[in-house]
């Protein structure tokens, strides 16, 4: 069983900025089981309640921003990264239950699971001698 | 080697320009990791470093010298489940460590850190010989 459930992943094409805060692609890990697939994104910095995860029409976006850092009044001395919001879609080679998607999100590591239908787990056929 | 310029090397800068203006379908990746960020005032410095999905039993603060050193160990696995099969690993995971020169002296017994969301935030309260006096000048 090796058919590929997720195909493309990329930023929307208007990324550049939304509401003024730099648009980033989260690094993904994907896993595939005949039992389901897995997405781990990492999204540091961005609390539950900023995340959104939403299917439509065979593609999983997902997007969150991140929290303000340190207090008001602190001058930069050295940086190297910026913060802004994550957003990345995936394209699903078919549409899953969306009922049955779980997503949670842990130490800012966001893992979806998407459970198969049992119709659409692959089969083995008997052959016939 | 100055551990406190801002977006220094090429692929860094490059990874921002990705972050920023992303049209690629893939995530760059720099040899340095975590990334980190310098803020400061009067009082204290605070060291942010975006290390998602570790332990923060596996996360190590040092202080030796004047240099803060960061370490730990990302561990990632497969979900559990029989014949899964991996399409995509661009996530960071194994140790990692960095080492940096504190811009000024701190109190070390007042240093703390918390872990939260994914990102490491250290808060260093300056010592204090070491924070800045203004000096007043005298008309004659």
């Amino acid at each position: 069983m090796n058919t590929n459930e997720t195909m493309m992943s990329s930023a929307p094409s208007s990324a550049v900025k939304e509401n003024d805060h730099p648009v980033f692609l989260p690094a993904a890990d994907i896993y595939e089981s005949p039992a389901g697939v897995w997405i781990r994104c990492d999204m540091p910095g961005v609390a539950e309640e900023e995340l959104e995860v939403t299917m439509e029409n065979k593609v999983l976006t997902v997007s969150g921003t991140q929290m303000g850092q340190g207090r008001e009044g602190l001058e930069t001395l050295a940086g190297e990264y910026l913060t802004g919001v994550y957003q990345r879609s995936f394209g699903l080679s078919r549409d899953f239950d969306e009922s049955a998607v779980k997503a949670r999100m842990k130490d800012g590591v966001l893992e979806i699971e998407l459970p198969k239908a049992k119709e659409a787990r692959a089969r083995r056929i008997p052959v016939e001698a | 080697m100055n551990p406190w310029g801002s977006l220094t090397g090429l692929r860094d800068l490059q990874r921002e320009m990705s972050r920023l203006f992303d049209g690629g379908m893939t995530v760059e990746r720099t040899a340095r990791f975590p990334l980190v960020n310098v803020l400061s005032d009067a009082d204290e410095a605070l060291v942010t470093a975006e290390i998602p999905g570790v332990d923060p039993a596996n996360l190590e603060i040092s202080l030796t010298k004047g240099q803060l050193t960061i370490r730990g160990t990302i561990k990632d696995a497969a979900p559990a489940g029989e014949d899964m099969i991996c399409h995509r690993k661009e996530r960071a995971s194994g140790p990692f460590a960095r080492t940096f020169k504190l811009p000024f002296e701190v109190e070390e017994e007042k240093i703390s850190a918390k872990y939260e969301k994914g990102v490491l935030a250290i808060t260093l309260p300056r010592a204090e010989k070491s924070k800045p006096r203004s000096i007043p000048v005298i008309a004659g």
